[in-house]
């Protein structure tokens, strides 16, 4: 219901999709920095593969060396050299960081 | 990454199977990670705040992890350094704060455009305000209080300003130039001062009673300061000027053989170091020895720091040769006559001139000129005297 109503708030407002649902916003600067805003946490995190929890999906970042740069409760940076971001299904717990 | 993000940032390395975890509850708890680094799949690397450790520890004993401090925040390493150093650091600091209290002092205090007395009175007010050399800046009171409570205090000056310049105070002065005092005298007479012969008299106000070439004594009447005859009588204050014909006897003495000293010119100088009573000649040992007579001029050098002096000090014996020599005046008479002139300039006021001189008596007993001289001056001898009205 709250959902519904504020996809329907938005709509008539035109405002960005993300300032109120919870949608992920993505700004990439290149190949080496992504800014994930929205996030609901990390998942799993290597060198080559991170994911986030982001609304009811999963994302899936890959490439090579990459650091947070810093993680704020609604905001996240990434560096280094990002190759492929693809969304998956979410898989409930977090915890098992071997995927 | 070596470089580090803050004064504050420590460098952290967490162990456990559930780093993710953690660091999730990390974001809940808005604690910000920076540059978080897989080092292998149990293990990750951040840097955080110092002051967050305490919570961070939390999460880390919460989720299962161990924690780890790779290397300390600058401020921390600043302070081990500090500690193991300790004197340094007290030196640095010291030096810190003698260049921040010099600084604030004032080392000059400069006034322009005031007279010697104004400057004087004016240099105690600032005095007394704090504002010398060697006072501080922070223990004046703004310049706006200066001003105005120089203003207040200071007679004679019609504007005083302040002008700070690092530590240099100036203060610019605009005297009052007051006008002259107007002359417009009360109701009195002009009498004489002394006896005399009047040479010449000028009435600018008021009748005069007296002629050339007459006698006065002291207390006469001059220059009336009634004008008008009978009903119409009208008091004024009687000016002009009055110049008579003195007389004076002055009484000189002067000895017949007189004895002169002279310096020849040669000098031996004597160092000595004074330490409590005793005195150890350092340079010049035979220099009181050297002449039959001598001029002996003193200095003693001593160092004090803070009205403390230490208790020795350098002294300096001048010796100056002297030689002695009699003269016997040829023109004794012409000497007397000249030293009794001048003691008669130095008495008389300036506009008085010298008419003429005399010698009346002359004679020489016990080696010694006695001299008995007469003069002849002329000079203004009115002296007011003020009418009492309403008698």
């Amino acid at each position: 219901m709250l959902e519904q109503w504020k996809s329907w708030l938005t709509e008539k407002l035109t405002v960005p999709e993300d300032v109120i649902t919870d949608t992920p916003r993505l700004t990439m600067i290149g190949q080496h920095h992504l800014l994930v805003e929205n996030h609901h946490g990390i998942r799993s995190f290597f060198e080559n593969r991170i994911e986030l929890h982001v609304l009811d999906k999963e994302l899936i970042i890959k490439g090579e060396q990459f650091v947070i740069k810093k993680i704020h409760p609604e905001e996240l940076l990434i560096a280094g050299v990002i190759e492929e971001i693809t969304y998956g299904q979410r898989k409930e717990g977090g915890a098992d960081g071997k995927t | 990454m070596g470089k580090h993000k803050g004064w504050l940032s420590v460098r952290v390395r967490m162990t456990g199977e559930r780093v993710e975890d953690a660091v999730n509850e990390c974001i809940r708890t808005s604690l910000v990670l920076t540059d978080v680094k897989r080092v292998d799949s149990r293990c990750a690397q951040f840097y955080v705040t110092s002051n967050s450790l305490g919570t961070l520890e939390d999460i880390a004993h919460r989720t299962g992890c161990t924690l780890e401090t790779v290397s300390p925040s600058k401020t921390d390493r600043v302070k081990t350094t500090a500690t193991r150093r300790w004197g340094m650091a007290a030196g640095l600091g010291l030096f810190v704060l003698t260049l921040f209290l010099l600084s604030k002092m004032i080392w000059n205090v400069n006034i322009y455009g005031a007279s010697p007395p104004l400057q004087d009175e004016l240099e105690n007010q600032l005095q007394e305000m704090g504002v010398k050399q060697g006072g501080f800046q922070f223990l004046v009171p703004d310049a706006d209080m200066i001003q105005s409570r120089l203003m207040e205090e200071v007679e004679g000056a019609t504007w005083i300003g302040m002008q700070q310049n690092g530590t240099t105070f100036q203060f610019e002065v605009a005297q009052q130039s007051l006008p002259e005092e107007t002359d417009n005298p009360s109701p009195r007479h002009l009498t004489a001062s002394k006896t005399a012969v009047i040479q010449r008299i000028f009435a600018e106000k008021g009748k005069p009673v007296v002629q050339e070439n007459e006698l006065v004594h002291e207390g006469d009447l001059l220059i009336s300061g009634y004008i008008g005859e009978g009903e119409e009588t009208e008091a004024v204050g009687a000016a002009g000027e009055v110049w008579g014909e003195t007389w004076y006897e002055v009484t000189v003495s002067l000895p017949r053989e007189r004895l002169q000293e002279t310096l020849t010119g040669k000098e031996a100088s004597a160092f000595k170091l004074r330490l409590f009573q005793l005195n150890l000649p350092i340079w010049g040992f035979q220099a009181d020895e050297q002449f039959s007579d001598h001029v002996l001029n003193q200095k003693e050098y001593q160092l004090s720091v803070w009205n403390r002096s230490f208790p020795f000090s350098l002294r300096i014996e001048n010796y100056q040769e002297r030689r002695t020599t009699s003269q016997d005046t040829e023109d004794i008479i012409t000497q007397t006559k000249k030293a009794a002139t001048t003691r008669m300039e130095r008495y008389l006021p300036e506009e008085a001139s010298i008419i003429s001189e005399k010698i009346l008596h002359e004679n020489a007993r016990n080696g010694k000129v006695k001299l008995v001289m007469h003069y002849k001056v002329l000079e203004d001898i009115k002296s007011e005297t003020p009418i009492i009205q309403g008698e």
